[in-house]
């Protein structure tokens, strides 16, 4: 991770004049304030680059073509009947789940060879969160968030969600799990859940992997012993009958990281990547006129907050959960 | 259900009304007309799964929403390219080999500014002149203040205007 500051000249003009210049929103004073910045030559030269941006077109979009692929989909949904169905253990047991922490993160790993170990309830009860080639991100009922690697997919009881926090796993998924009763994931191999909840391991000959970045998990066997609990760093696997222990450095696992790059960007603009991709809030008084390039990845807030003093120049101030300052 | 019979319902409407504003919209996103294209059908199948439970009025934000989470933030941006409106007005006495060399250098020029673009920035301005959305309604589809639409619709302003200075 480095960075450094590029110097640039600042544009004075704010920025919500401009927007509201080309839709004709401005008040009197606001044009005034415009008009004193800008000339009217520069004025009528942006006309001419957003008028002739007007005239741009996406690319054609064939709709007949789009709805037979769509119908085509549609037709090929699996019909509830022709679900093999391998039932998950019946027994549902109530436990009074002590809180965990804010935010448990797992990452389940498993390689899976059979179809669904569906449930003996209706195909059309269930969400699907498919992932084909790429990976994809998705959300749950809760808020908890979930990314798929390639060729993954979990499914879920979006009508039970409330009552019952679980997951249908095919493939390799990092789940952030907001704070609440037991979740679980389930697979053809096993299950996993947050501790302070209880889960059924249906496992067969091939591999549970788990790794825990934070909070507690626990993975249990199918007649509820405890097989470990795993702390932050901890990681976990079951291949056939052969159990390993390893650990986990990272603050997730690797595949779900991603740098986001930025070359001569507006420190603003920067700002605003990172606290999308924090989700935080962060104000910047004095950050126009600056540029930064460098690199950032989604794993480390702490260290992308220093990294954006360092090269500012300026100050951080913590003004209260997820909030901050620049100054 | 067949092709014919849903060609009949209030589905086709949707799909009728959103299915090219989504593939546009995710495709100023991310420059790839065949994933843009694979989430908006994506979208459309989630609708369809759960046609029992979304409301009519909330359809389109449905789709949005989805197309929206579906949109893998990891990948890398592409470029994005355009097709020209063919009615332009030509005057006759314009023709000149000259004004139309100047014309393509201008377009390949804005072309090149709007890849230039941050994808936030790009977003918001793409949405605005070529899906003509106010910024209210851009708002309402990035789930973000009009404040936060302006803001980044003005610095958009400010690079296009920088960068196509030299034409």
């Amino acid at each position: 991770m480095e960075g450094r500051d590029i110097p640039n000249d600042p544009d004075p003009i704010r920025d919500e004049l401009l927007a509201r210049w080309l839709t004709g929103e401005l008040s009197p004073a606001e044009e005034k304030e415009l008009m004193a910045q800008m000339s009217p030559e520069q004025l009528d030269r942006l006309q001419t680059i957003t008028d002739a941006s007007s005239t741009l077109q996406a690319p054609a979009f064939d709709k007949d073509q789009a709805w037979q692929n769509l119908t085509a989909a549609i037709a090929a949904e699996p019909a509830p009947e022709e679900t093999p169905v391998v039932s998950l253990p019946a027994r549902r047991r109530r436990w009074v789940a002590p809180l965990i922490a804010a935010s448990v993160a797992l990452l389940a790993y498993v390689i899976i060879t059979k179809p669904w170990a569906g449930l003996n309830t209706g195909e059309e009860n269930y969400r699907y969160i498919v992932s084909k080639g790429a990976g994809m991100s998705g959300m749950l009922p809760d808020g908890s968030t979930v990314r798929l690697r390639g060729n993954s997919q979990i499914r879920y009881s979006e009508a039970d969600w409330e009552s019952n926090r679980e997951v249908e796993l095919k493939g390799e998924a990092y789940f952030v799990v907001k704070k609440g009763e037991r979740f679980r994931v389930t697979t053809e191999n096993g299950s996993v859940a947050v501790l302070g909840t209880r889960f059924e391991v249906n496992s067969d000959q091939d591999t549970l992997e788990v790794a825990c970045y934070s909070g507690k998990v626990q993975v249990s066997d199918d007649e509820d012993r405890v097989m470990d609990v795993l702390k932050p760093g901890d990681s976990w696997a079951k291949r056939g009958k052969r159990i390993e222990e390893s650990s986990v450095s990272d603050q997730l696992p690797a595949w779900a990281v991603k740098t986001m790059e930025f070359e001569k960007e507006e420190v603003e603009d920067v700002v605003e990547a990172i606290a999308f991709e924090f989700d935080v809030d962060i104000d910047c008084d004095g950050c126009e006129g600056r540029r930064f390039s460098g690199s950032f990845s989604n794993d480390n807030l702490s260290q992308a907050l220093e990294t954006l003093q360092l090269v500012s120049g300026l100050e951080l101030d913590t003004l209260g959960q997820d909030k901050y300052r620049l100054k | 259900m067949s092709e014919e019979a849903l060609a009949s319902t209030a589905f086709r409407g949707y799909f009728d009304s959103y299915a090219e504003a989504i593939r546009n919209f995710i495709y100023f996103k991310c420059g790839n007309q065949a994933q843009a294209e694979d989430i908006m059908q994506e979208a459309f199948l989630r609708l369809w799964r759960d046609r029992e439970k979304v409301q009519p009025e909330k359809v389109k934000s449905f789709l949005f929403t989805v197309a929206n989470n579906l949109f893998l933030d990891g990948v890398r941006h592409e470029q994005v390219k355009f097709r020209y409106q063919q009615q332009q007005v030509e005057r006759s006495d314009n023709e000149s080999p000259q004004h139309i060399l100047e014309q393509a250098e201008f377009k390949q020029a804005l072309e090149d500014a709007i890849n230039a673009l941050p994808p936030g920035q790009r977003e918001v301005f793409l949405m605005n002149r070529i899906e003509k959305l106010t910024y209210q309604e851009i708002a309402d589809r990035l789930e973000v203040s009009v404040k936060a639409v302006e803001k980044r619709m003005g610095k958009a302003l400010k690079k296009m205007r920088k960068l196509t200075k030299k034409i």
